[in-house]
């Protein structure tokens, strides 16, 4: 496909060059390397851990009916181990997506430079208070690894590498939006389409 | 402690931190000023709910409403409920609160609801000669249907605070979302009437019409088969939302051969993005509550305004009018989870039936949806209409008044909420 900005067909043929865009800088394009990096395996994550649910709980309910047992012992520790990444996958993303909704009652009431420095400042906040959960969920890890489920032996120690993991991938894409925040402005926040929103 | 809780997330959000985040930062802050627990204690709770299985529900019935309403199926529900609508007065804005109602029975989200209809049948409405800003408002309001018939996020996350049953839930919700249906159809026939509009509609085709019905009846059955499923115990909640995925998969792929990858992939990943928005609230008001029960505030809180109040009807009327003021400003998913921890107590203590004050909640907060200037389906609507806000907002009142008539009856009369 062509860039928009590149060149246009014109009706003789021959092929006219269209106004360059602005360079964008070293920082914007290295904050879109990494939201794309955190996207893609945000979306992997997502993807295989929603099929995985989706087997698990449907192979229990037919082995429900099917065998005499009533059911896999496994299939409600499957679920524990797996459902804390797919809703991390999903808050990351949602980050990304301006999808965490906030009361913007105070921005209507700023200047563009104020809304900037209120965002800015709610983005370091929240930077630094999921950096710390990160390492908060990681001591914990440690401390349930003893902790094993019944059926599979498996500890509680994955679920809270899955909080650690979503906590640092929170805090890198709202790094990265606060990147946008600093260099472009305010119109930079991300929106999210009506499909993402729960309620 | 829990005043600095309140004191720090009412900061936090007038500093447009987002919900989620301002319960997590709020809970760590009360707890370093209190100093007398660990801060782990946060991280324990939000991963405790993680580990809930009824929560499982949420992203499979977000993912079958997602599939039938992007589809064919979507498209022939809502040719249905036109061909119904086309020929009484005020037939193009009744389409939109029967879709409502059909949609209702596959979505469990009033704003993907307002997005996927109004895209539709706005442009449509506008041809036929309607004000956009009457638009717009028909189409914010009967957006608020689909979370009261099954299935329902919003009831979901009442059912995993307050304890009372799924199911139960669902069912309740099926007659006040029939009668809000009922009130907005004639709303939409005082207006056409007032506008003087008429109908120019081909004469009835019954064969026609039981076509489109048969073509839409896989949607149409849907939420009978959740119901059937929760009231005789075939599967629990979780389970009967997959099997929702299962059934919109199969009839997409078998009956309407319009699912590929790349829709399920979307699909998917946009549930997911929906379950991660939601739980991250309900994670972050784990720790909230906690520390709010920790410290007795939602037992305080309802002995003061029982004592204080005194008669049930007034403590129902305040809860009522702290429920529209918090709705209008604050999303329904957050607001159900921070008031129904400090609501179910004082509605056990008053005798009001918790599955009640659920139906309440859900409706009164989804008023908050329409209610100007923040609410979400008015600013989609809206957008779609091309309407400016006051356009809208003049358009609203015939609608308010119905919900807020229904509100009242949900809320002093028990019938009104149906049992299993």
């Amino acid at each position: 496909m062509t860039h928009p900005f590149h060149t246009a067909p014109v009706a003789s043929g021959e092929a006219v060059a269209l106004p360059q865009p602005p360079p964008r800088s070293a920082l914007l394009i290295a904050a879109d390397r990494v939201d794309g990096a955190v996207a893609v395996l945000c979306r992997g994550v997502l993807l295989v851990t929603g099929i995985v649910l989706m087997g698990v709980l449907t192979a229990n309910v037919i082995a429900r009916y099917v065998l005499a047992t009533g059911g896999f012992d496994w299939a409600e520790e499957v679920p524990e181990q797996v459902f804390p990444w797919f809703i991390m996958a999903g808050v990351a993303l949602a980050v990304q997506h301006g999808g965490h909704i906030a009361v913007e009652w105070l921005l209507g009431r700023l200047q563009r430079g104020g809304t900037r420095i209120v965002l800015l400042a709610g983005h370091a906040l929240v930077i630094g208070a999921y950096a710390f959960l990160c390492w908060q969920a990681l001591e914990v890890g440690e401390i349930v690894a003893i902790e094993r489920s019944p059926a599979l032996g498996l500890p509680k120690t994955y679920g809270y590498w899955a909080i650690a993991a979503g906590c640092a991938l929170v805090a890198l894409s709202k790094a990265m939006v606060a990147v946008r925040l600093a260099v472009i402005g305010p119109e930079a926040m991300p929106r999210p389409s009506p499909e993402e929103m729960p309620t | 402690m829990s005043l600095i809780l309140i004191l720090a997330f009412a900061a936090l959000m007038v500093a447009v931190v987002p919900v989620a985040h301002a319960l997590v930062i709020a809970s760590a802050t009360a707890l370093l000023w209190d100093g007398r627990l660990p801060l782990t204690l946060v991280v324990q709770q939000m991963f405790q709910q993680t580990q809930s299985f009824p929560m499982l529900a949420l992203p499979f019935f977000i993912l079958a409403g997602t599939l039938i309403m992007e589809g064919k199926l979507g498209q022939e529900l809502l040719r249905f409920s036109g061909e119904l609508m086309q020929r009484v007065r005020g037939g193009a804005l009744s389409t939109t609160v029967v879709g409502s109602v059909v949609f209702g029975g596959v979505s469990g989200s009033a704003v993907a609801n307002a997005s996927a209809l109004g895209s539709v049948l706005i442009p449509w409405q506008k041809r036929q000669g309607y004000p956009a800003g009457l638009c717009a408002a028909n189409n914010a309001t009967s957006a608020v249907i689909d979370i009261l018939i099954p299935p329902s996020i919003p009831m979901i996350l009442y059912a995993v605070v307050s304890g009372v049953s799924i199911g139960d839930l669902f069912l309740a919700g099926v007659l006040p979302g029939l009668l809000m249906a009922g009130g907005f159809v004639a709303v939409c026939w005082w207006n056409a009437r007032r506008l003087d509009l008429s109908t120019e509609a081909p004469p009835l085709d019954i064969r026609h019409v039981a076509r489109l019905a048969m073509l839409a009846t896989p949607a149409l059955i849907l939420p009978v088969l959740i119901l059937v499923a929760l009231r005789f115990g075939f599967a629990t909640p979780t389970e009967i939302a997959v099997m929702a995925v299962l059934y919109a998969l199969a009839a997409s792929l078998v009956i309407y051969r319009d699912m590929s990858w790349r829709r399920f992939h979307k699909a998917m990943i946009d549930a997911g993005i929906a379950t991660g928005i939601v739980m991250m609230v309900i994670m972050g008001s784990a720790a909230a509550s906690w520390i709010l029960t920790y410290d007795q505030v939602p037992q305080r809180f309802a002995e003061w305004i029982s004592t204080t109040l005194r008669e049930p009807w007034l403590v129902i009327m305040a809860m009522n009018l702290i429920m529209l003021a918090i709705g209008g400003p604050l999303d329904l998913a957050p607001a159900i989870l921070l008031l129904a921890p400090i609501f179910v107590p004082l509605a056990q203590q008053i005798g009001l039936d918790p599955l009640q004050l659920g139906l309440m909640m859900v409706l009164n907060l989804g008023i908050g949806l329409y209610t100007p200037p923040v609410g979400t389906t008015l600013f989609i609507s809206s957008t779609i209409a091309g309407s400016t806000m006051g356009e809208t907002t003049r358009a609203l009142w015939p609608y308010f008044f119905v919900a807020i008539v229904l509100l009242l009856g949900i809320s002093y009369i028990p019938a009104l909420t149906i049992r299993f």
